[in-house]
């Protein structure tokens, strides 16, 4: 394998790393202050993307417009949730929790089939971005660099929010200590929402990400959730920074683990999250259930 | 099925022996009263309450939530079919194999498993099971791949649809009064008492891990019994039967029917199969008539049709002027706040 | 422990959780309407026949059970149209399978014992296709198999009452490799999704080709799975092969992906590329299309020479807005295919129309097939050609349409018995 091959390869697990951080920082930020493992968070992702490329559909190209409105929409479908669902089954055990998750995946994934149809659909990638880029002599899409770009922006832009601005703190506060953080006069409930419209909010922006480059169809909300769930284990739940790392790990397992051994693609994540858990059982990041 | 719930709950023995012998009557008449399709529906739904009941053993009354048990039922549903397709052994040897063989594999999976504790080992459970999952579905000169083993052939008695029906009702219940009987034993009281504090139980000299491990495998053997079932009902396997999804069922029919009851699960099977079959005749969209009652079970009823049941019969109880008596339903079903971890 | 069901907020939850569900069900029939209800003719009174089908309406495989329905729909209304068949007309009931086999065999018992259908039609997916196969068999009710189509259907696990109009994995893989055989490549590689469908067609391929072309050598095999959208590093693993070549059956929304990121890469300027593109994928894809790359589909209409198709063509747009795709084309063969065996043997009893069936030559939309009675398959075209855009259409289509022929690719009836006897699994 020549160095040329290595760094192709990692620069193409690295732009599913991209993918793959965004959802895993809204499932462990939700995690973290929430104490919900949210299922439902594929399907965040699923509507993200069918309201965004429909929006480029519709306005002939306007993936700008897609990039804005698109997750507002869907923090907003997730405001509804934390509301009307989630919002009422906090003190709940977690299976409870996770029945509710479960049950909105299959309602979700069969109202985008209501709406939308069985028809997948495809967007182009937005012109300024359809060039290739030559790395080692070889042509790469430029666009897998502005997946990997707008990661990190989110990755900063997450990262201010929690420890540059009071709403940061506050959830910082529902992490470490919930109760406490009632006690002190904020309004808790308020709070989880915001938080949960957060996680909503990037999951939405993922899916408009991801649609240029591939096809937007029924069966992605499951396909893909199960992959960030894995990442956001093997970092530890509810570590932002395990977050990331775990990203980028399942990124390139899977980028040179195919070379090695196609046949066990499918694997791939659960090995890595399988060996994880038995040399760390809190995940690389994690704390100990509390 | 419901009838056996009932009579757990209902505290006299006269009464428990007078429902238990309607309920075998009533599974004695069934052949007669339905067609063989709604049979066969039955048969389902009797493997899947074993499925749940063994699980339960683990999510109920040990409190391992386990989200990879399509594992084990997988196990023994392909034991079952590999052994007649490649050996050309009779599956009811390959039932009894399917039994030995998920015993011998969750002894390591779950040894590896536990060494995790609650959210942890479910993820762990999940990951294991995935990995199993994959050997199966790309193993194709072995198991057939994705696609699996077709066109099982059962024993000639077996052939006609009573006749399988009866075959799995005995076994399912005999598997499921074992549970009961290992439920009702010292072994199960020092898991109720891991369930309900880890600490205080290794504290008066429980083996924590070890009881966890022994129950683990217990409900995994029972699993993969069900699993070989499934392959005398369908006469195929198929990798679904190990993937994740496929583990989401005794999970789901567990919390539908109520994890605090011994028959809440079976109930719970019965009502899902039941669901399914009749939301699929009305509407293409049944996933989501199905998630929406879930939805409503999670934030109304999130003890499930046990909670239910012990909240009608609560009511009846007092119109008939008599005490309220805690049943070993509510006994053993610790409150929500308590739970809270 | 009762105040907390009585709290206003729960009694609310209940309310909108059962709007939901009658919501649900409301749209349901209006949604299933077409195909259900409006196709049937119970109500008038007169003698009907029944029809079932249930196909794999959820999930990634959706759109090809769509459009299956679509075009038994619309074969049972032009049925209907014309009388019904033995003066019968046509009650066509669809069910949902959700693309698991568990639900194939329950929804098939039922609609075989309890609405006593006459014939089945088959669903998508080769695993639920096996399982309603299996059903069928057993409950000796005739099987029409349009979309699904791995090989051991007809041939390791095929019966008197299962018939197959659609090319199956090894009839599409040979007819492949017939054509791709005159081309120069020396190095193949291979990337298909992983289920049974991708790696039995890709076998017949490879076995035909090796047979054709033994100079031929195949550098390596890819197998994402089914659904996946992430191609980046299959994309890249191939092009560190440097093949000459590479075969792939791919299709439907995971060939958009593929096509879609593997254009950055500069992949279809390096190495030749063939793969399933429909119609539906290249009307997707749209102006994403890579010009010149090699498509195969098994009934692109507007390659099909036959005289039926144009004006069927036609109906179909009047019907349901949309040009036909692959899959409707077929499943209307299907429905008529069984039509035909009726009406030939003048009975809806089964072993009487899987006789009159065995050997019959049925006029197609694709044109006459011939139906084997070794395994009860149509000796169906695949179709070829390289992709272009043109006028005539809103999306780009097979410039040099060729097709190979089923009798030429199919399995040759030795092998059946053989295969019969000792099954692949």
């Amino acid at each position: 394998m020549t160095p040329e091959t290595i760094l192709v390869q990692s620069l193409g697990g690295l732009a599913r790393a991209g993918v793959l951080f965004m959802l895993a920082a809204g499932l462990t930020l939700v995690f973290g202050a929430l104490r919900v493992i949210n299922f439902a968070h594929g399907s965040l992702y699923m509507v993200g993307a069918f309201v965004g490329a429909t929006i480029v559909l519709r306005t002939s190209g306007n993936f700008w417009l897609a990039l804005i409105a698109a997750p507002l929409v869907v923090a907003l479908l997730g405001g509804l949730i934390e509301v009307s669902v989630l919002r009422r089954i906090y003190r709940r055990e977690h299976l409870i929790q996770l029945l509710a998750t479960y049950s909105l995946v299959l309602i979700v994934g069969d109202l985008v089939r209501l709406i939308w149809g069985a028809q997948y659909l495809s967007i182009s990638v937005p012109n300024i971005f359809a060039e290739s880029v030559q790395v080692a002599g070889q042509p790469l899409p430029l666009y897998n660099l502005v997946i990997i770009t707008f990661a990190c922006v989110t990755a900063v832009a997450l990262w201010a929010l929690f420890y540059r601005t009071g709403l940061g703190r506050d959830i910082r506060g529902a992490v470490s200590d919930p109760e406490m953080l009632g006690l002190v006069g904020v309004n808790v409930p308020a709070l989880f929402t915001a938080v949960f419209m957060i996680g909503a909010f990037v999951a939405g922006l993922a899916g408009v990400i991801i649609a240029p480059s591939t096809s937007v169809g029924l069966g992605i909300d499951v396909e893909t959730v199960v992959e960030a769930f894995a990442v956001t284990v093997i970092g530890g739940l509810g570590s932002f920074v395990g977050a990331l790392i775990g990203a980028v790990i399942i990124g390139q397992v899977e980028a040179f683990g195919i070379m090695w051994v196609p046949r066990a693609a499918l694997a791939f994540v659960f090995l890595a999250m399988a060996i994880v858990l038995g040399l760390r059982p809190y995940g690389l990041f994690g704390e100990p259930e509390r | 099925m419901r009838t056996a719930l009932r009579s757990q709950t209902t505290a006299t023995p006269r009464s428990r022996i007078v429902l238990s012998a309607v309920a075998a009557l009533i599974a004695l008449a069934l052949p007669l009263l339905l067609q063989e399709s709604e049979l066969l529906l039955v048969v389902e739904m009797l493997v899947l309450a074993l499925w749940a009941v063994s699980y339960n053993l683990l999510l109920g009354y040990t409190g391992l939530v386990s989200f990879g048990h399509a594992a084990y039922y997988g196990v023994g549903a392909y034991t079952v079919a590999l052994l007649w397709s490649k050996y050309g052994i009779s599956p009811l040897i390959g039932l009894v194999a399917s039994a030995a063989v998920t015993a011998i594999i969750s002894f390591f999976t779950g040894l590896f498993c536990l060494r995790s504790v609650r959210l942890y080992f479910a993820l762990l459970t999940l990951a294991v099971s995935q990995v199993m999952f994959t050997i199966v579905f790309e193993w194709y000169d072995f198991t057939g791949g994705d696609n699996g083993i077709h066109g099982i052939e059962l024993p000639g008695f077996l052939s006609s649809a009573p006749n399988l029906y009866f075959f799995v009702l005995v076994v399912s219940v005999v598997c499921m009064l074992i549970i009961k009987a290992i439920v009702n034993s010292p072994f199960g009281g020092a898991l109720l008492c891991i369930r309900e504090n880890r600490q205080r139980a290794a504290f008066i000299g429980i083996d924590v891990k070890r009881y966890e491990l022994i129950a683990f495998i217990i409900s995994s053997t029972f699993s993969g019994i069900a699993g070989g079932l499934y392959a005398f009902y369908d006469r195929q396997v198929f990798a679904g039967l190990l993937n994740w999804t496929k583990s989401a069922e005794p999970v789901l029919v567990s919390l539908i029917g109520g994890m605090y009851s011994f028959f809440g699960p079976a109930v719970g099977a019965a009502l899902f199969i039941f669901l399914n079959a009749f939301l699929t005749r009305y509407t293409t969209y049944s996933a989501l008539a199905l998630g929406a009652l879930l939805l409503m079970l999670a934030l109304v009823f999130p003890g499930g049709l046990a909670e239910l049941a012990s909240l009608a019969r609560a009511r009846l109880l007092r119109r008939g002027q008599h005490e309220l008596e805690t049943d070993e339903t509510a006994a053993a079903q610790p409150t929500a706040s308590e739970r809270k971890p | 422990m009762n105040s907390e069901h009585r709290r206003p907020l729960a009694t609310i939850a209940v309310v909108a959780v059962g709007i939901l569900i009658l919501g649900s069900l409301l749209s349901a029939c209006q949604s299933s309407a077409p195909s259900s209800q409006s196709a049937g003719a119970s109500k008038q009174g007169g003698e009907t026949v029944k029809l079932g089908m249930a196909t794999d309406l959820s999930g990634s495989a959706a759109l090809l059970g769509v459009a299956g329905v679509n075009g038994v729909t619309l074969a049972v209304e032009d049925l209907n149209a014309a009388g019904g068949v033995l003066g019968k007309k046509i009650e066509l009931i669809v069910r949902n399978t959700e693309g698991r086999p568990e639900a194939g065999t329950r929804e098939v018992r039922d609609l075989i014992q309890r609405e006593k259908v006459a014939a089945l039609m088959g669903p998508v997916s080769s695993a639920v296709g096996l399982a309603e196969s299996a059903v069928a068999k057993e409950n000796k009710v005739p099987i029409f198999l349009h979309t699904s189509n791995t090989e051991r259907l007809t041939v390791d696990l095929g019966h008197p009452y299962v018939f197959s109009v659609v090319p199956n994995t090894g009839i599409e893989g040979r007819a492949q490799a017939i054509d791709m055989a005159k081309l120069p490549y020396k190095t193949y590689y291979i990337i298909g999704p992983d289920y049974e469908f991708g790696h039995l067609q890709a076998n017949a391929f490879k076995e035909k080709m090796k047979e054709l072309r033994p100079d031929v050598q195949f550098v390596g095999e890819q197998w994402p799975k089914l659904g996946e959208t992430n191609y980046q590093s299959f994309i890249t693993a191939i092009l560190a092969a440097k093949p000459e070549a590479v075969y792939s059956n791919l299709w439907g929304g995971d060939l958009v992906g593929f096509t879609k990121q593997a254009k950055g890469y500069g992949f279809f300027e390096k190495t030749f590329f063939t793969a399933l593109y429909d119609v539906e994928v290249l009307s997707t894809l749209g102006s994403d299309t890579p010009n010149g790359v090699r498509g195969f589909s098994r009934a692109p209409f507007y390659a099909i020479d036959n005289p039926k198709i144009g004006p069927w063509v036609q109906k179909y747009r009047n019907r349901f807005g949309i040009y036909p795709s692959d899959w409707p084309i077929m499943a209307y063969d299907a429905v008529n295919l069984w039509a035909a065996g009726v009406k030939k043997a003048n009975t809806f009893e089964a072993d009487a129309v899987v006789k009159a069936l065995e050997g019959y030559k049925f006029d197609s939309l694709r044109g006459p097939l011939n139906i084997r009675a070794a395994d009860h398959q149509g000796d169906v075209a695949s179709y070829m050609g390289e992709v272009g855009s043109t006028d005539k259409y809103p999306f780009p289509i097979y410039k040099s349409v060729r097709a190979v022929a089923g009798d030429k690719a199919w399995m040759p009836e030795g092998d059946i018995a053989k295969l019969r006897a000792n099954p692949r699994q």
